[in-house]
């Protein structure tokens, strides 16, 4: 259940359809994420975070170095990496159980094992009397909610979350990141979160990485020595959290920057 | 349906006042067909009033199979859209599979649909001679393009990250059209149907005018033949009758298949 996750030295080209030259998206990144450990990922726009997300699921390889999940480097997209976006990417057209059962049909269970997996997921994030609607009927907090119960349906060996919050209200957003860091610690799973936002990456993570602009490459790369990683609410109390934001602010220059 | 009933009238029921001068306008009409041609001496072979027509109605009822030629026109209509439709969503879905295939046709298949379809009807009729088959044909290929544009342009515009999802879940190609793509397209899909739905009747017409020895549009040449205005008048409007039918059946079908889309209504 719990996998290491390692990139290294990554570098990935893209051809421009539009001017034919190349794009470099990211060069010589390397980092790593221990089992169970909880990675932030932060960096300007354009720094390549979608990149990585692709490349550690498989979707695409790197054009230099090696993705490794356990040891073991990724050539193809494998069923035990799970993803999870700002859009919750549920089918309006199945209810929220059999949403969450969508990743696990591809998988070798009864229909019995695969419904009692699914609920038990709702279960945990607190979903059970929505299991029979649908998505339209349930507000973008639960969505998401619904969205996270999905990806740990598949029992993941590693999650991905790209922005999962930034679509929402900010209170929706607090409620919904301390439910998440109850999960996510709750069932121990590996995971690398890419996020725009400082003080949710500080909050909710072991570790942060801060990547350049384009093309991306690691400049720091720090742990957080805070308590309450699975209460981000408790956490963001602590006083060293300011320090901890303070810090990704300016290696990120964002004083410097004109809007 | 009963529980259904209810709910249908009150989306439909405009407020009291609405309903009532809705009422109203369609009186008035009706009452101006009625009066007004005869004050000013209009001829019945110009505009027959409302009671010509309805007269004439039942004299078609009764000395010119009316119901038979009704019945053709309809059941034309009927299979030419579900033929047409069907090739449509077929076509659609393989070219919106195949980028190659659909790049290569797009030019030609751009230029069928340009064309005006009705323009078949003679030759189709010069082919296959005074049967109902062109008129059949027309009703096919009036309907078949709206639905393969349709089809195809939602093929394309399937959004890539859960098409993603599905290939991080291992999902093989077939089982992400079966489970994503055909799914997504379905709004487009009905779309496209609703536009064919009244297509279809405007494709027997035609292919009826041209060359038929039935149907309503038969009955259209038939009375402009012999100076029948109110049989053209009563010809329009079950053609009419035959298209709101069929347009409100493929609604009703969509609105149970699309249950799942948020409506305004809620």
């Amino acid at each position: 259940m719990t996998s290491s996750l390692d990139l290294k030295d990554i570098t990935k080209v893209f051809p421009d359809r539009k001017t034919g030259h190349e794009i470099t998206a990211v060069t010589g990144m390397s980092f790593s994420v221990k089992p169970g450990e909880l990675v932030a990922v932060v960096g300007p726009s354009g720094c390549g975070k979608s990149t990585i997300l692709n490349m550690v699921s498989g979707l695409y390889g790197p054009s230099q170095g090696e993705v490794l999940i356990n040891g073991e480097p990724v050539r193809s997209t494998r069923s035990d990496v799970g993803f999870m976006l700002q859009k919750d990417l549920l089918l309006p057209w199945r209810n929220i159980v059999s949403n969450v059962e969508f990743g696990l049909e591809e998988k070798k269970l009864t229909r019995k094992e695969r419904r009692d997996r699914a609920l038990s997921e709702i279960d945990r994030v607190r979903l059970s009397e929505f299991a029979f609607h649908y998505p339209h009927q349930l507000s973008g907090g639960m969505r998401q909610r619904a969205a996270l119960a999905r990806t740990l349906a598949i029992d993941p060996e590693i999650v991905l979350l790209d922005e999962p919050f930034s679509a929402l209200d900010a209170q929706t957003k607090v409620v919904l990141q301390k439910s998440f860091s109850a999960t996510i610690a709750e069932t121990g799973v590996t995971c690398l979160l890419i996020t725009h936002d400082l003080q949710e990456a500080v909050i909710m993570s072991d570790r942060v990485v801060v990547l350049s602009g384009r093309p991306g490459t690691v400049v720091d790369e720090f742990p957080i020595d805070l308590p309450h990683r699975d209460d981000p609410m408790a956490r963001s109390m602590e006083p060293g959290t300011r320090d901890y934001v303070k810090r990704l602010f300016d290696t990120l220059h964002l004083e410097d920057q004109a809007a | 349906m009963s529980r259904l009933l209810p709910t249908m009238l009150s989306r439909w029921n405009p407020a009291g006042p609405e309903l009532g001068i809705m009422v109203a306008v369609g009186v008035a009409v009706i009452a101006a067909w009625e009066f007004l041609p005869p004050l000013f001496d209009v001829p019945k072979y110009i505009i027959p009033t409302f009671s010509d027509c309805l007269s004439e109605f039942f004299r078609m009822l009764q000395y010119e199979e009316l119901g038979k030629n009704f019945m053709s026109t309809l059941v034309t209509s009927v299979v030419g859209f579900l033929l047409g439709s069907a090739m449509g969503a077929v076509f659609g879905y393989l070219l919106g599979l195949s980028k190659l295939w659909e790049r290569v046709l797009s030019p030609y298949i751009l230029a069928l649909q340009i064309a005006p379809k009705v323009a078949f009807a003679p030759l189709f009729i010069m082919w296959f001679g005074y049967n109902a088959l062109p008129k059949l044909l027309v009703t096919i290929l009036i309907v078949f393009f709206p639905i393969l544009v349709n089809v195809l342009q939602s093929m394309k515009t399937v959004d890539r990250d859960l098409i993603n999802l599905a290939r991080v879940y291992n999902m093989s190609r077939f089982t992400i059209f079966r489970k994503i793509e055909f799914p997504s397209s379905m709004p487009s899909l009905f779309a496209g149907l609703r536009i064919g739905a009244t297509l279809a009747v405007i494709g027997v017409t035609v292919g009826e005018l041209v060359g038929g020895n039935t149907g309503l549009g038969f009955l259209i040449t038939y009375g402009e033949g012999q100076a029948n205005t109110a049989m053209v008048f009563n010809a329009i409007g079950l053609l009419t009758v035959i298209g709101i039918v069929m347009y409100f059946a493929v609604a009703g079908v969509e609105k149970r298949v699309l249950h799942y889309l948020e409506r305004e209504d809620h």
